[in-house]
């Protein structure tokens, strides 16, 4: 029997208060639609091998070493990238492995298809969703895909009356948005009943 | 402070009010570990250990286990302060800040994937000097009965800390780690029925863990309802290893669905003799867990039907 396997480009335990109160343990998945210019993390793109396949077993058995630690704080995983949400089974499986007591975050795009945010919205608590901007020619441009899935899929998770589970992140973007352009993306998630948002300027790194 | 050591202090003041509000006697101290600090470790993760064993016994016991309801948020607003990105208020706009979103040290081709957070914490680092130099309390003196090494991996073995709180002392000392009583990590001991969990070295499958679950995947027979059904299932089942390698009283421990039951433990009975775990040099019975799914035939990406649209492979080798 096949197993869901994952590519997890890294795990980083003890996040204290980075979502919500809890201590979280931070899973990225390797594997991205988009190629944002100031990229956190481009290890999670290409083939470099950079990274270590599990199942959502192993993962779990990795994890529950801080098990203590997630009940007692409200705290449990987040998973990021990457795009998580690439991975709706083996988030799915994952939840089914820890129960309902552990946190489940995700910090995702939403850049993809309503299929997978409709696989995985029940089995998450917290969305964290990096949102870029809503100007479909500032997206393309910055992450050279167009945002029109990230905008069905706010309106599914508006439709779910899921928006207070959500903390849009809203970049300044060097070079590629403004402040004004910041507070019409801010405008468009207020109209769709989003209310938490986290603005901030993107960092530019060197790789 | 090296934001490992922050977190290490939250950490440990977490444990602290978990033991507090479950009675359990605990006992710390200040860390010795000179590695580089990542929050944990052999020690702090000894504790945690320590503390699920007594809350282990405790809910074997009967009493009432307190767990939820600590909050690390309000840990760090004490004054064991570290980063803070906490989702905002309702409508709160927060000052541009640098980013701090997370960044992922890369993985070495094969190497292990425990990576540190790089989140930078430097601008709240001033605050928690000042807080702690006004809260005064600092470690005077540190008593160690028994043996402790400085370099991990530090066997757990007949540590006994005592610390006592002292007087107010400098700044430098102020960063010292307060503690509230006396912890003692002491040997394994087998359990009523001979069975270690703690050894040094854990029972091994011939092979290692890819051989067990190649073993487990060729001798699996899926129960023929569920599979006509489309349902699947994760068994865990305990058992343990005696001093020979045999695999003896496999039980059940957390099941998705008890129709799987069987034949998860119908296979872990196939299983052939283990290499027994070692305690202290000697060979010991100790306990195992192993996890025994039931999946459906996948496709190709892994994902069982084409519902869900798994996009990964897509992707990644593209750039």
């Amino acid at each position: 029997m096949e197993q869901q396997r994952a590519r997890i480009i890294g795990i980083a335990r003890h996040r204290l208060s980075t979502d919500g109160d809890g201590v979280t343990t931070l899973v990225a998945f390797h594997g991205c639609p988009l190629r944002c210019c100031y990229c956190l993390n481009p290890q999670s793109l290409g083939d470099g091998k950079r990274f270590r396949e599990y199942s959502p077993e192993e993962l779990y058995v990795e994890t529950r070493i801080d098990e203590l630690y997630f009940i007692a704080t409200n705290g449990g995983i987040t998973f990021g990238g990457g795009e998580p949400c690439m991975r709706p089974q083996f988030i799915r499986e994952f939840r089914e492995l820890c129960g309902t007591a552990w946190q489940l975050n995700l910090e995702t795009s939403l850049n993809v298809p309503m299929a997978n945010v409709k696989a995985v919205l029940p089995v998450v608590n917290t969305l964290i969703v990096d949102i870029k901007d809503m100007n479909p020619d500032i997206y393309r441009d910055y992450t050279g895909l167009s945002n029109g899935r990230v905008l069905d899929n706010l309106h599914l998770i508006a439709d779910a009356g899921r928006q207070s589970d959500c903390l849009i992140r809203i970049p300044l973007i060097p070079n590629y948005n403004t402040e004004s352009d910041r507070e019409a993306s801010r405008k468009k998630l207020e109209a769709l009943g989003f209310d938490r948002f986290d603005l901030f300027t993107y960092q530019i790194r060197k790789h | 402070m090296a934001r490992g050591k922050q977190t290490c202090k939250i950490l440990k003041e977490i444990r602290r009010q978990i033991a507090e509000a479950n009675g359990i006697e605990f006992v710390t101290s200040e860390c010795r570990y000179k590695g580089d600090c990542l929050g944990s470790c052999p020690k702090c993760e000894a504790e945690v250990r320590y503390l699920e064993q007594q809350l282990r016994a405790r809910s074997l016991t009967g009493k009432a286990v307190a767990l939820a309801g600590i909050s690390a948020g309000m840990i760090l607003m004490s004054g064991c302060s570290g980063t803070s990105t906490k989702p905002q208020a309702n409508n709160e706009i927060l000052e541009e800040k640098i980013s701090d979103t997370e960044v992922v040290k890369e993985i070495e081709e094969g190497e292990a994937t425990i990576l540190e957070d790089t989140v930078s914490v430097s601008h709240d680092l001033s605050t928690i000097k000042e807080e702690e130099s006004a809260s005064k309390r600092v470690i005077k003196e540190i008593t160690i009965v028994g043996d402790i090494d400085d370099e991990p991996p530090m066997e757990e073995k007949g540590i006994c800390l005592s610390v006592k709180e002292g007087d107010p002392a400098s700044d430098e000392d102020s960063t010292k780690v307060r503690v509230h009583g006396e912890i003692r990590i002491g040997p394994s001991y087998p359990d009523e029925k001979g069975v270690y969990d703690r050894v040094d070295k854990s029972p091994e499958y011939p092979g290692g863990a890819e051989e067990m679950q190649r073993f487990i995947d060729q001798h699996i027979e899926y129960p023929e309802e569920q599979l006509r059904e489309g349902i699947q299932g994760i068994v865990f089942v305990k058992f343990y290893v005696d001093t020979m390698g045999r695999v003896c009283h496999p039980e059940i421990i957390r099941s998705k669905n008890p129709a799987f039951n069987q034949e998860a433990l119908r296979v872990v009975r196939l299983f052939p003799n283990f290499t027994p775990g070692m305690y202290d040099g000697n060979k010991v019975n100790t306990y195992k867990t192993v996890t025994i799914n039931f999946k459906l035939p996948t496709d190709d990406y892994g994902t069982r039907k084409a519902d869900l649209q798994d996009t990964e492979r897509d992707t990644s080798s593209d750039s």
